[in-house]
């Protein structure tokens, strides 16, 4: 059993293709000679219809055009260095693989699986595997599905059941994480043809009019404590009562109430009523979290899924009734709904 | 002697001639030490061999050490991303004081710091009169708590960890932390790489947490018609069909009308043989029983969860940066050695005889409280400001958590 050349062409990201690609010598000079105009067209058209339907369209007719310009769409997208629009890219790409591999035959599913990603992947019975639970736990947190969760899977000396479908998700996680990665790489400053350089413009451009305001996490405007959600209350209640809290729960609180536009004062000030106040270290912590301090990163607001394995997830009807999945989304809902104005950029 | 010289003196002693037990890759640990009469921890440290390390404890003598479960190429910089992170082991946290036991009542207590309120057992998470969660807990060592803490080990590494996630047996080490419960570590290649991720979602599994009694095949409301587990099914399903089958099969008329109202309590009562025949049956099916609901079934399996799930701590296992307590090291609190074995030694292992690191000779000490407590198959106390005569041992026990003065050695 091996991959076909046409395989290669709808699996482009697998191992025997960048062998293939290795074979033929191609440079990545070679992407900007005119000769080879085909491929960069072919690179800019799986792009653009990323951008305009969300969906990649995988086409049987020049096989090597297709291996080589897959290949060839993140070293694009690093130039242009948008890190939404390579998202968008890779999850359209991820779709498409999925859609193949989903009705696809299940030895390629397992070739694609052991060969390029060294997962350990056995073949069941027709449309059913056994995956290491190793390798299923690389992706699998990522999914919010209740189904995806290790407990409610059998799992066995080390091997979790997986149907078909579910393989097809995996490995399209770990292409979308892939191209995504290769895409948001900083590329060493080459100097374009100008063509090329309309051409990435144009992109821009469309993509700038599809884009939907990506809203960040944060909410600007005063806090509106009733938007609260129960945990971040119930946290906050513990706090004000002077009780000593685990690490986490700080942490969630902290986040939120930087997210929710509280200033590092704030913040600081509000935690004088912990138990074993320390200004100084209290500070350093809450700058760390803000992102003033250290690695730099701002950090979030854990999702309601690690809260429960924390046990400081105590729901109410409106969790429950909106599937809110993150206490943020809880708060800008509930602020949403309440008509309190604190929507982005505050009151006019 | 003064308290905090007289446990520096005893621990120097034992460190002086003890073996001290260094975690594999030392170099690649950060170490942590919390001494006597010092506050916060001395941490970010570092040791090139077991010798180091051992002369350390020897010259410095701390109340704790801990080492980090984390592998790291710059273990001793201050600065946790500065240290580049390579791997951690998977390691699990089993503590009497988080397993609910009977005699809990009978020796230990709890007090709110806020309202004074205070009770016998288990200590609640929030104080039920102020619902405050400043709660002190006065536990101590019993070996009903301990036994029930090994339970919980020999459930963790055979169910799950070697059966149901497929790990060696060599691979791990279990330790007594010298104080109520046990620690264990599996140091296979699989577990070290692990992501934070993949150990919340393992955590999750051990503790049955986000467990959907549909997806294993429980009937409910939306979903019927599912194929039930068979009791012979591994992993969850078949655990939960278990537990409710033993369930079912020891519950009293009673226990089943604090669940359910008398009618669907006593038709369960008068069914059981049905109930457990039709559970038994090969293909297995759900029991139909004229005027019973079938989520009864799914209400008693949400019950038995927390009995068949490991009461392992969260917020350890899901830490890859985790500071643990040293093997062969002392617990400050109870001058006992956290022992380091192999699953096969934890049958036999006997906490207070094995992790002795002062004999059993007498010595006299003034008590100024403990309960009665069973510890290595002795019973000891109630005191009550008296002298005493007592086993080195736990003597040392009651100086080190404060409760006792030293007499005469």
């Amino acid at each position: 059993m091996y991959l076909s050349r046409e395989d290669l062409a709808k699996y482009p990201f697998c191992r025997e293709a960048k062998e293939y690609i290795s074979s033929l010598g191609f440079t990545i000079d070679e992407v900007f000679n005119p000769d080879f105009s085909i491929i960069l067209d072919r690179v800019f058209e799986r792009i653009e219809g990323a951008v305009r339907i969300g969906r990649v369209e995988t086409r049987l007719i020049d096989l090597d055009l297709e291996i080589l310009s897959f290949n060839i769409a993140p070293i694009i997208l690093s130039i242009i260095g948008d890190n939404a629009l390579s998202m968008r890219y890779a999850v359209a790409e991820a779709k498409r693989v999925y859609e193949e591999l989903r009705v696809d035959d299940d030895y390629k599913l397992q070739l694609i699986s052991v060969n390029s990603f060294n997962w350990r992947v056995r073949f069941l019975r027709p449309g059913a595997f056994q995956i290491f639970f190793a390798d299923f736990l690389q992706f699998s947190p990522a999914f919010e599905a209740f189904n995806w969760k290790l407990v409610n899977r059998s799992v066995i000396g080390g091997w979790v059941y997986v149907s078909r479908g579910e393989l097809a998700r995996l490995i399209s996680e770990r292409v979308k994480n892939e191209i995504f990665s290769k895409s948001s790489q900083p590329m060493p400053s080459i100097t374009l043809p100008s063509n090329v350089m309309d051409r990435i413009e144009g992109l821009r451009k469309i993509f700038s009019s599809y884009r939907r305001v990506v809203e960040s996490e944060e909410v600007k405007g005063p806090m509106i404590e009733s938007a609260m959600p129960p945990c971040i209350r119930s946290l906050m209640n513990g706090l004000l009562k002077g009780e000593s809290m685990p690490h986490m729960a700080r942490f969630t609180l902290a986040t939120f109430l930087l997210n929710a536009g509280r200033s590092v004062d704030d913040v600081v000030k509000l935690f004088t009523a912990s138990a074993d106040y320390d200004e100084k270290m209290t500070r350093y912590q809450v700058e760390h979290i803000a992102g003033l301090r250290g690695s730099r990163t701002k950090y979030s607001t854990p999702k309601c899924s690690t809260l429960k394995t924390f046990g400081l997830c105590f729901p109410d009807d409106f969790c429950v009734l909106k599937k809110v999945k993150h206490p943020m989304t809880y708060y800008k809902l509930k602020v949403k709904s309440s008509g309190g104005g604190v929507g982005k950029g505050g009151s006019n | 002697m003064e308290r905090g010289d007289l446990i520096r003196k005893l621990f120097r002693g034992y460190y002086s001639s003890a073996s001290i037990e260094a975690p594999n890759d030392i170099g690649r640990r950060e170490f942590g030490f919390i001494f006597i009469g010092q506050e916060g921890m001395r941490r970010h440290m570092s040791f090139k061999s077991v010798e180091d390390l051992r002369s350390f404890m020897v010259r410095e003598t701390p109340l704790h050490a801990y080492f980090s479960s984390a592998y790291y190429d710059f273990p001793d910089v201050e600065d946790m991303d500065g240290k580049v992170w390579r791997g951690a082991d998977l390691v699990f946290d089993i503590d009497a004081d988080h397993i609910p036991t009977p005699c809990k009542s009978e020796h230990d207590s709890w007090r709110c710091i806020d309202c004074g309120y205070s009770s016998m057992g288990m200590a609640p998470e929030e104080c039920p009169k102020c619902s405050s969660r400043r709660i002190e807990v006065d536990s101590w060592l019993c070996d009903f708590c301990l036994d029930k803490a090994r339970d919980e080990v020999f459930r963790l590494v055979e169910e799950f960890l070697v059966s149901e996630f497929g790990f060696s047996i060599g691979s791990m080490l279990i330790v007594f932390s010298g104080h109520r419960g046990y620690h264990v570590h599996v140091r296979d290649k699989v577990a070290v790489e692990l992501s934070l991720e993949a150990r919340r979602e393992i955590t999750d599994y051990i503790r049955g947490v986000g467990l959907s009694l549909e997806l294993h095949g429980f009937p409910s409301k939306s979903v019927k018609g599912v194929i039930p587990p068979s009791l012979s099914d591994p992993g969850w399903r078949g655990r939960l069909i278990r537990a409710l089958y033993g369930f079912i099969s020891s519950a009293s008329l009673s226990d089943l009308t604090s669940m359910f109202n008398e009618r669907i309590a006593k038709l369960i009562y008068d069914n059981k043989d049905e109930i457990l025949c039709s559970l038994e049956s090969s293909p297995p099916r759900w029991p139909s029983i004229s005027g019973l609901p079938t989520y009864v079934w799914s209400r008693i399996a949400s019950r038995v969860v927390s009995e068949v799930a490991v009461h392992i701590d969260e917020r350890v296992t899901s830490d890859i940066k985790r500071l643990m307590r040293l093997p062969s090291s002392l617990h400050g609190k109870t001058g006992l050695i956290a022992k380091s074995m192999s699953i096969s030694a934890l049958n036999s292992f006997q906490p207070l005889f094995d992790a002795s690191a002062f004999g059993f000779d007498d010595c006299k000490v003034h008590v100024s409280h403990m309960p009665r407590i069973c510890i290595g198959g002795s019973f000891y106390g109630p005191y009550r400001n008296v002298d005493v005569k007592l086993p080195k041992t736990i003597a040392v026990y009651l100086i080190c958590r404060g409760s006792a003065n030293l007499l005469s050695w």
